[in-house]
């Protein structure tokens, strides 16, 4: 018996034809492929053809027919076991969905099927249906893997179709991992994001997309709901390196769970007293309640990150010492920069940034909040100032936009949660000077607008209309118009590239500055931007920096 | 090729939900004076029927078409994923093949132009149960290709990848030419001296193709949908275009069986397999263990 079993392992025509060979010869052949049939390129690679000897044709037929060929395509090799000088093999075979004894391959389903892909079994030439054949001699098979536009238009990847058919099979904690692999804020992010995979969804088409951002968060809440203890997998042992995270928001903090889970510790520096960067100071409290938020940021230190809060770069510690102490540094220092609006009187008592404004808020200081206010803006950090004034107390909430509601950047529904809020909306109006009495603001003189020709952005540029200025009374102004990275903790001397945006330039391919060692990622290497955007950023340095370290460690 | 989303086609089940549920929220007198949260999610049997909407895009459906369709029902949904034991005494490993396109040089424009393809989608178009049947037409328009480039795509290979991908092009160049009698034929690449020495005999007898050590430095799409392409050989340079454009890659071991011969304890390189001549099997310092040589 011994001596007489064969496992052969491509299907293409040299592993065919050598099945054919040792089933002659008296063997037990197994002949296993990966795809879903057999077939490879016939044309020879060995020689140049001449006449009719132009295709390597193995005999497809006499493989299927043989009593001493089994064939199993559509199979992965699990484990492989070599002893006593035979080998135990334990494969997976994807189900075709299809009897192969039944079917008369007369092609009807091909005929009704309705999904249409790129032909990947022909290189992508030409287009084949989700129930199709690799080859009619080997069968068909109902197949598909591709990557659909939700998780294309993510920033992150997320894999959607399956944590979302996860939570369908009730599978909530395999759809929580499922998630993770590529995002750790899955509390946070489920809470806030403006979700462009929805936008994207394709049963939108149908009749509206799938709420994929509240699945995401449904997940997240039973685990915590049921208070489960949230796995923290991390290799046995950790490289010795170490890497100093600036910032503990999204990006950061992301970052630094990618870095534990391929084996580095890292110490993350947070000027703020508590982490959570954006997350914790930017979103209001109503959003992303601070004790969700923390329990999530609890465990993702549990990975291997040790958190220092209260501790500025440039003022607590030098940015000369951490490029000393640490084999890596990453830079997640978000933007937190209000714009100016650039107007008379913008000094005065009663004017305060959005930024600040939040995340004064969101540390629980008082608000003073008399008479009326006034945000402008059309983003979601205006939603978010609006709403918290409105819970704040203020007698009334105005909200002034230069545009129309159509050209509004913030979500949708965060406008319309507002205006069901009774935050009172004026639209087509600019700012142009604060006025007040002794420091203190009293009002806003403004200009009224109409759209003109579309500008850069696309969208139609407001230009002022003659004559119509006028004055809106208030005591409390927050402009909320855009953010900017405050990038004063990093020295004149670091040599590290800036761009015109006052952003880190960095190398989109391992998310490294010109400085070697010193990465980037989050609102300020990309500018303002959502949240998932710069956990993607965090994920993606991550593999830079450890890329950067195993090769630095190699020399 | 499009198709109408709208619905069309999706059969109505029974347990595929409809509506979009909605998140629950408090109510805005609630709200004001505190910070509490507004927006409580889902509960879980919005979960469970907002996830059953998902269409999983670009992968079967379950529409059931086609089972309702299938007069010998043959189609199962319900069956699952096997997993099977296997033992051997004796394995063979047939390796073939795999071409990264990221290998590709970017300026040749693969993905941008449509009628730029690889040898292998060639390979598939010149084979009769391949998707055209058999003819080799431009994937723009369908048209038949009046004139057709070969062009190395890669910046250097082994010396044996490099033959097993000129042995590939030259051999496709020969069957476009037997398609296409009166089509003009070029074949672009590098280092072409040892291989055009050793391989006198059998290009002397190439019909009319063009056979030239050349680097080609530039792509232009032109109205027509024609290439134009910026030919350097001997240090002179020329343009000219082409209807379609056959880029040459890079061969190499495949990931996956890497991964297999490693655990099989076998140490595989692609070289080493490639560089043994004539056809069977290949053996290995291992006796259990053999390979097949490429055809």
């Amino acid at each position: 018996m011994s001596g007489k079993r064969v496992i052969i392992f491509g299907g293409d025509p040299a592993g065919v034809a050598a099945a054919l060979e040792q089933a002659e010869a008296g063997m037990q052949v197994t002949l296993v492929e990966s795809f879903p049939g057999l077939g490879g390129e016939c044309i020879p690679q060995t020689r140049i053809i001449s006449g009719d000897d132009a295709f390597v044709d193995p005999n497809m037929e006499a493989v299927l027919r043989h009593p001493n060929i089994r064939v199993i395509d559509s199979a992965q090799v699990q484990k492989t076991v070599a002893s006593n000088g035979n080998f135990q093999l334990k494969l997976k075979r994807r189900t075709p969905r299809v009897d192969r004894e039944k079917c008369n391959d007369c092609k009807a389903c091909i005929k009704v099927c309705p999904i249409h892909m790129y032909d990947d079994f022909n290189e992508g030439v030409g287009f084949r249906t989700a129930i199709d054949y690799f080859n009619p001699r080997t069968g068909y098979n109902i197949f598909k893997e591709d990557m659909p536009i939700c998780q294309a238009t993510c920033p992150a990847n997320l894999d959607i179709r399956s944590y979302v058919g996860l939570i369908a099979d009730g599978k909530y904690a395999e759809s929580l991992a499922k998630i993770r692999e590529r995002l750790p804020f899955a509390l946070s992010i489920g809470r806030v994001c403006p979700h462009p995979c929805e936008t994207a969804c394709n049963r939108g088409y149908m009749d509206e997309p799938i709420s994929i951002c509240t699945l995401k968060r449904y997940v997240a809440d039973y685990e915590m709901k049921e208070d489960i203890k949230a796995p923290v997998e991390v290799p046995d042992e950790f490289h010795k390196e170490k890497v100093a995270i600036i910032g503990a928001g999204p990006a950061g903090l992301t970052c630094g769970y990618f870095l534990a889970k391929a084996g580095y510790k890292s110490v993350c520096f947070e000027a703020l007293p508590e982490p959570g960067g954006m997350f914790r100071y930017g979103i209001p409290e109503y959003r992303l309640p601070t004790p969700t938020l923390m329990r999530e940021i609890d465990w993702i230190c549990s990975h291997g990150i040790d958190l220092r809060c209260n501790t500025r770069i440039g003022k607590d510690i030098s940015f000369e010492q951490i490029q000393k102490d640490f084999d890596a540094v990453f830079l997640g220092v978000g933007a937190h920069l209000g714009m100016k609006l650039q107007i008379k009187g913008e000094d005065m008592k009663g004017v305060v940034d959005g930024v600040d404004f939040l995340r004064d808020a969101n540390m629980g200081k008082p608000v003073n909040a008399k008479g009326k206010v006034i945000v402008i803006g059309g983003g979601n950090v205006a939603m978010d100032a609006a709403r918290v004034s409105w819970r704040a107390g203020f007698e009334e909430v105005h909200v002034l936009y230069r545009r129309t509601k159509k050209e509004m950047p913030a979500s949708p529904w965060e406008i319309d949660a507002a205006e069901h809020e009774g935050v009172k909306f004026q639209y087509l109006v600019a700012p142009i000077e604060v006025v007040g009495e002794n420091g203190q603001m009293k009002g806003l003189k403004c200009l009224r607008m109409e759209l003109g020709e579309p500008d850069a952005s696309g969208r139609r540029r407001p230009v002022p209309v003659e004559g119509s200025e006028f004055i809106v009374e208030a005591e409390t102004l927050i402009p909320a118009i855009g953010q900017r990275p405050d990038l004063s903790f990093v020295p004149d001397g670091s040599g590290i590239d800036i761009t015109r945006w006052n952003t880190f330039a960095v190398n989109h391919s391992n998310y490294m500055t010109n400085v070697p060692g010193v990465f980037s990622a989050g609102d300020v290497e990309t500018g303002p931007d959502i949240a998932i955007k710069a956990c993607a950023g965090g994920r993606k340095a991550a593999d830079g920096i450890v890329r950067y370290l195993r090769s630095k460690r190699s020399k | 090729m499009t198709y109408e989303k709208k619905g069309r086609y999706i059969v109505e089940f029974q347990d595929i939900p409809k509506a979009r549920q909605h998140h629950i929220e408090i109510p805005v007198e609630e709200r004001i004076g505190n910070n509490n949260e507004v927006e409580l999610g889902f509960d879980e049997e919005r979960a469970l029927k907002e996830a059953k909407r998902c269409l999983s895009c670009r992968r079967c459906l379950g529409c059931a078409l086609c089972w309702a369709e299938c007069k010998p029902e043959a189609i199962n949904f319900e069956m699952q994923d096997e997993y099977l034991d296997l033992e051997a005494d004796t394995i063979i490993i047939s390796p073939g093949v795999e071409r990264p396109l990221n290998r590709v040089a970017p300026h040749l424009g693969l993905g941008k132009n449509q009628n730029v393809m690889t040898d292998l989608q060639m390979e598939r178009m010149l084979s009769q149960t391949g998707p055209s049947g058999g003819l080799v037409l431009r994937p723009y328009d369908g048209e038949i290709p009046m004139s057709v480039a070969f062009v190395q795509g890669y910046a250097s290979a082994s010396p044996q990848m490099h033959k097993s991908a000129l042995f590939l092009g030259i051999n496709e160049a020969i069957l476009v030419r037997r398609k296409l009698p009166n089509a003009q034929i070029s074949f672009f690449a590098q280092d072409l001296a040892a291989f055009m020495e050793e391989q006198k005999d059998a290009l002397k007898a190439l019909d009319k193709i063009e056979v030239r050590e050349a680097a080609v430095t530039a792509l232009e799409p032109l109205e027509s949908q024609s290439l134009q392409l910026t030919i350097g050989s001997n240090g002179s340079q020329e343009t000219k275009s082409f209807d379609l454009v056959v880029i040459l890659t890079q061969p190499q071991l495949a990931p996956d069986v890497k991964n297999l011969s490693k655990k099989l304890g076998l140490d595989m390189s692609y070289a080493s397999f490639l560089a043994q001549e004539g056809s069977g099997l290949i053996s290995t310092d291992k006796d259990t263990l053999k390979l097949t040589a490429i055809l």
